[in-house]
């Protein structure tokens, strides 16, 4: 029942994107969400520490691989794994401090290719996040700029420069939305605007001014475009946005003030909001009738301390939270529908960011 | 010879000081002049002292293979060297489990001090014209000291050699030459002038560049059956200038004194972590360091009852970080920052008794920083330290203690200035002999002490924080010390063993407050730790010209995080804290050359404060060997050695991603004129 609509949304989604590429790797696989068998969890690692995992967890024996993408490649996936999509049957992971993009194949977990990201210089990129559509994987890099990459050929086919330092990125209906964070030039007051690039072109079309410091964008079925703005930590505070379909006006949703990382499912977004000296808590947003659901997703009491990320599984529509120090493994914790705790991986590898259901 | 005409010397100046000849050196050598201990064998020190210290001679570290000061302080007991790898690479010491901020770095008696990081980097200084190093635990016996010596948990002191002069002898010197592997280049040049009978004047002079690409095989995993590559270390390169003159008095029987000048520049590359598929282009930061100080020491001897003593430095060092690469709309970050330090101190010793002395010292430090950033808080601190100390001597027993008052006064130029601390830090050591016949020492100490918050701790952007506390160290040791004879085949055998459980509380740490890039400096934990330092010296007479010398260290450490039995981390090991680690140096001499071995091993540590196998770096030992052989000739006595270091040609990591150099080699020419 609560899923219909995400059903809804994902036919729609592949109704649009079906027919465009016909070396779209998405195979029958990815047609609807199914129960997950295991569990990928991508570990960000402490930068400069080369110590960024990928945690393989087999939901029915329990079985872990806390270095699983070393154990079948011999060799670490680098340093500061951003994020990680799956598309098709293969998984993308941004290598932040390595400049790569790692390509998996999902089933075996073996790297099929290792995209590099450099500058001319030679320096990093700094990958950041992913997005897919038709056929085609996009990639945020802090050099301001979209790198596109051929699903099918697995090479970068086109770059396009956006706003300062791109964190979020999301596509609908040929559009791609960036969110330009500034997040390096926070000395001199960040960047503060969503760039629109237009798939067909890849040319930036417009910038939309959306706040300071915006970090992530989710789109939902209707279009409208979701923004989490995160300030300065200073005079200008964070505010989660909307970007309206029809008008692209800007409106602030009130009663989220300090919005972080938000995943989108069914429609509703789940938003991490908090900040430190605040306790943190998930916010429930349905994007449909644009309503706060609950200001506090979690009802069994637990506490998190410093939420780092959040995923949820399109099948079950558990809720996975992340608890992080910044410094030691952190802490992947398995919350129902309801938002009761199911259950709890301890340690399960330094800042916990993405997780992945197989 | 040497050490023989400096012993005659130094004894001869203390008679000349003292009026009359020492008979119980061994009572009263430290209540007379400080100086005096020179003349004594360096192991009659290490097994008389109430808290342990450690020598390592001239002589001695010229075997032990090291370019650099940290490479010799690897061999002290109980101590960590956070090695960053390769000459220019960051070399940080912490004195069992500390951390840096506890260890006074001291040159020629006066503190080396850097407010913004409160860490000396100990690569910078070279050993090339170096007398000894000290390392003391606690604190010296000594109690005529200014009082910023009694300060901190633990000393390494830095002795440059004095000049010295035969008969009728007006100039000598040395001149040195070195080079070896990765373009290591490093001339150096000493000129000691005797300008009259009261008067000594030395300057020194050294250039040392390297190109440090040194080859590295790097693991993309810990596991054997992990790939490797062959890579080669970039922007690792450095150039260091040091020039040093230095003026030494002896205004008259009772009063002597000193000035010293010191300027050193460097330029360097800072590699960075070896990250996996971007080692050649990871980094390209730079860093430029300048250092200007002048420092002084004036001491008179009223009577057998009375002397006082005055120090005093201004210091001033620039820093300018470059890096070139960064992503940011400015397309690199530059920072300059620049310090000045001003420092006086005054100490009297009162020698109440025969057997009981008193000392009191009074020190004013000023120190301020500023830098190129906008706004930047601009901060200055004057800190007033004084201290009374007492000391009771007998043949069989000596007992020291000292109470130290220190006050800061803090101000900023923009925003709030930090709180003003003021503490009181107590010390209190003994040792007794237990047989006046065997050379057997029970010893004990305690000492409460603490770390001011940095400059950086307290205004570093958005990261500093201007209500810390200080970081605050108690110290409990409890050790035994042996010395004997057997014979003339074994002239010296030496052991000392200690146990001692720390307490650090307050411990400031960066500690992340919301997301990545938002840190914030705090008062966080405690940790313990037990330990157990255990040193051997021996010396044995082969032939009549044949000497093998002999010495080894073992140190267990147990340093564990006990802020919260909630967390994860608590009663881990802290991290890059080996709980098993040692050094052993041989050397053969011999009268046509002379053979030294030295080997540095650790066991396994941890990269990260939780200890699971993800994060265990394995251990690793370091042997390295050397051949010196001395030739006279009519300029002099010239000395040719060749050195081979890291024999196993391992790159062994002491810091994640930071391997050290394989095996390398390095030639050295001196002449003593």
């Amino acid at each position: 029942m609560k899923n219909f609509f995400f059903y809804l949304t994902m036919f729609s989604v592949l109704l649009l994107t079906a027919c465009a590429d016909v070396n779209d790797p998405v195979g029958d696989d990815d047609l609807l969400p199914k129960e997950a068998k295991r569990l990928l969890i991508l570990n960000e690692g402490g930068m400069g520490h080369n110590n960024s995992t990928l945690v393989s967890y087999d939901l029915s024996s329990g079985t872990t691989d806390k270095d699983y993408f070393r154990t079948v490649n011999k060799r670490g996936l680098g340093d500061t794994g951003n994020d990680m999509l799956k598309y098709g049957s293969k998984l993308y992971i941004a290598v932040n401090v390595s400049g790569t993009i790692e390509v998996i194949d999902a089933a075996s977990g073996k790297s099929i290719r290792q995209i590099p990201m450099k500058t001319e210089g030679g320096a990093s990129k700094e990958p950041r996040q992913l997005a897919s559509y038709n056929g085609k994987v996009y990639v945020t890099s802090f050099d301001d700029t979209v790198t596109r990459i051929d699903t099918a050929t697995l090479m970068i086919d086109g770059t396009v420069a956006v706003g300062q330092d791109p964190e979020g990125i999301a596509i609908r209906n040929n559009r791609i939305y960036v969110a330009n964070s500034g997040g390096l030039n926070w000395a001199n007051g960040y960047d503060n605007s969503v760039s629109v690039v237009d798939v067909t072109t890849f040319r930036e079309e417009k910038k939309i001014v959306v706040g300071v410091n915006p970090g992530v964008v989710r789109i939902d079925s209707q279009g409208d475009t979701y923004v989490s703005v995160t300030g300065d930590y200073n005079t200008n505070p964070g505010g989660f946005r909307k970007i309206d379909a029809g008008t692209g006006a800007v409106v602030t949703i009130a009663g989220i003030d300090a919005p972080g990382k938000f995943v989108m499912a069914d429609n509703k977004a789940y938003i991490i909001n908090g900040s430190y000296g605040n306790p943190y808590s998930v916010v429930v947003f349905d994007c449909l009738s644009e309503q706060i659901v609950t200001e506090s997703f979690i009802t069994d009491g637990t506490t998190v301390n410093i939420m780092h990320s959040i995923s949820v599984d399109a099948f079950s529509g558990d809720v996975f939270i992340t608890e992080t120090d910044y410094i030691t493994p952190g802490t992947l914790r398995c919350f129902d529908i309801n938002g009761k705790l199911k259950y709890t991986l301890p340690a399960v590898g330094i800042n916990p960011s993405v997780v992945v259901f197989l | 010879m040497k050490v023989l005409r400096l012993r005659v010397f130094l004894l001869l100046m203390v008679e000349a000081a003292a009026g009359n000849r020492l008979v119980a050196q061994t009572v009263s050598d430290s209540l007379l002049l400080p100086e005096v201990v020179i003349t004594e064998r360096y192991a009659d020190r290490e097994i008389r002292s109430t808290a342990p210290l450690h020598i390592l001679s001239g002589k001695t570290i010229r075997n032990l293979q090291a370019l650099q000061l940290s490479d010799a302080v690897k061999h002290f007991p109980g101590v960590t060297v956070k090695d960053y790898g390769g000459i220019g690479g960051l070399k940080t010491v912490s004195v069992r489990s500390l951390g840096a901020g506890h260890t006074a770095v001291n040159y020629n008696g006066i503190a080396v001090t850097d407010v913004q990081t409160g860490q000396i980097d100990i690569g910078r200084f070279s050993l090339d014209n170096v007398e000894n190093i000290t390392l003391y635990n606690g604190q010296n016996d000594q109690i005529f000291m200014p009082a910023r010596a009694f300060a901190l948990a633990s000393a390494l002191n830095i002795q440059s050699v004095e000049p010295l002069f035969t008969d009728d002898e007006k100039v000598n010197g040395k001149a040195a030459v070195k080079g070896g592997s990765f373009g290591l280049f490093n001339p150096s040049f000493l000129m000691n002038l005797k300008l009259s009978d009261k008067l000594t004047g030395s300057f020194s002079g050294e250039w040392m560049s390297a190109g440090g690409a040194y080859p590295y095989l790097l693991h993309y995993g810990e596991a054997g059956t992990d790939s490797t590559s062959t890579e080669r270390r970039v922007n690792s390169d450095v150039k260091n200038l040091r020039l040093e003159t230095a003026l030494q008095a002896c205004l008259s029987e009772r009063s002597k004194g000193s000035v010293r000048f010191y300027y050193y520049q460097s330029e360097r590359g800072l590699p960075g972590a070896t990250i996996y598929y971007n080692t050649a282009n990871f980094s390209s930061q730079r860093l430029w360091d300048r250092n200007f100080f002048t420092q002084g020491h004036f001491e008179h001897t009223f009577s057998r009852q009375w002397a006082v003593q005055a120090h005093g430095k201004y210091n001033r060092s620039y820093l300018r970080y470059l890096d070139p690469t960064w992503l940011g709309a400015t397309g690199k970050i530059e920072d300059v920052f620049t310090q000045q330090e001003t420092y006086t101190s005054l100490s009297a010793l009162y020698r109440a008794f025969e057997r009981l002395s008193f000392s009191a010292a009074a020190d004013l430090t000023a120190a301020a920083m500023q830098s190129d950033r906008e706004r930047f808080a601009t901060p200055t601190r004057l800190t007033f330290q004084s201290v009374i100390a007492a000391k009771w001597v007998s043949e069989q027993f000596l007992t020291t203690a000292s109470l130290l008052y220190t006050q800061t006064v803090e101000s900023a130029r923009y925003g709030e200035p930090a709180e003003n601390r003021n503490k009181m830090s107590p010390y209190i050591s003994a040792s007794f002999k237990p047989s006046v016949d065997l050379d057997l020492r029970l010893r004990a100490f305690y000492k409460n002490s603490f770390r001011l918050p940095t400059f950086n701790d307290l205004y570093y952007p958005l990261v500093g924080m201007r209500q810390l506390l200080p970081e605050d160290a108690s110290q409990f040791n409890a050790g035994v010390t042996f010395n004997s004879t057997a014979g003339e085949v074994i002239p010296l055998v030496t052991v000392t063993a200690d146990a001692y459980h720390n307490r650090i509380k307050n411990k400031i740490v960066a500690y992340p407050t919301g997301n990545l890039h938002q840190w914030t400096m705090m008062n966080f934990g405690l940790v313990t730790v037990n330990g157990l330092d255990i040193s051997l010296e021996s010396a044995l007479n082969i032939t009549g010209t044949v000497h093998l010398l002999f010495g080894a260290t073992y140190t267990f450490q147990r340093a564990m995080d006990k802020t919260d039995p909630g967390k994860s981390t608590y009663n881990h090991q802290l991290p890059y804290t080996p709980r098993h680690s040692g050094s052993t140096r041989a050397s053969l001499e011999t009268v046509w050359f002379n053979i030294a071995y030295t080997l540095l091993w650790s066991g396994e540590r941890f990269s990260n404060a939780y200890n699971s196998d993800v994060y265990r770096l394995s251990g690793y030992s370091d042997h390295s060997i050397s051949v010196a052989k001395s030739l006279p000739t009519p300029l002099g006595v010239m000395q040719l050695s060749v050195e081979a270091l890291n024999l196993t040609g391992r790159n062994y990591e002491i810091v994640r991603n930071y391997p050290m150099p394989g095996r390398s080699y390095r030639m050295k020419l001196s002449i003593n004129f």
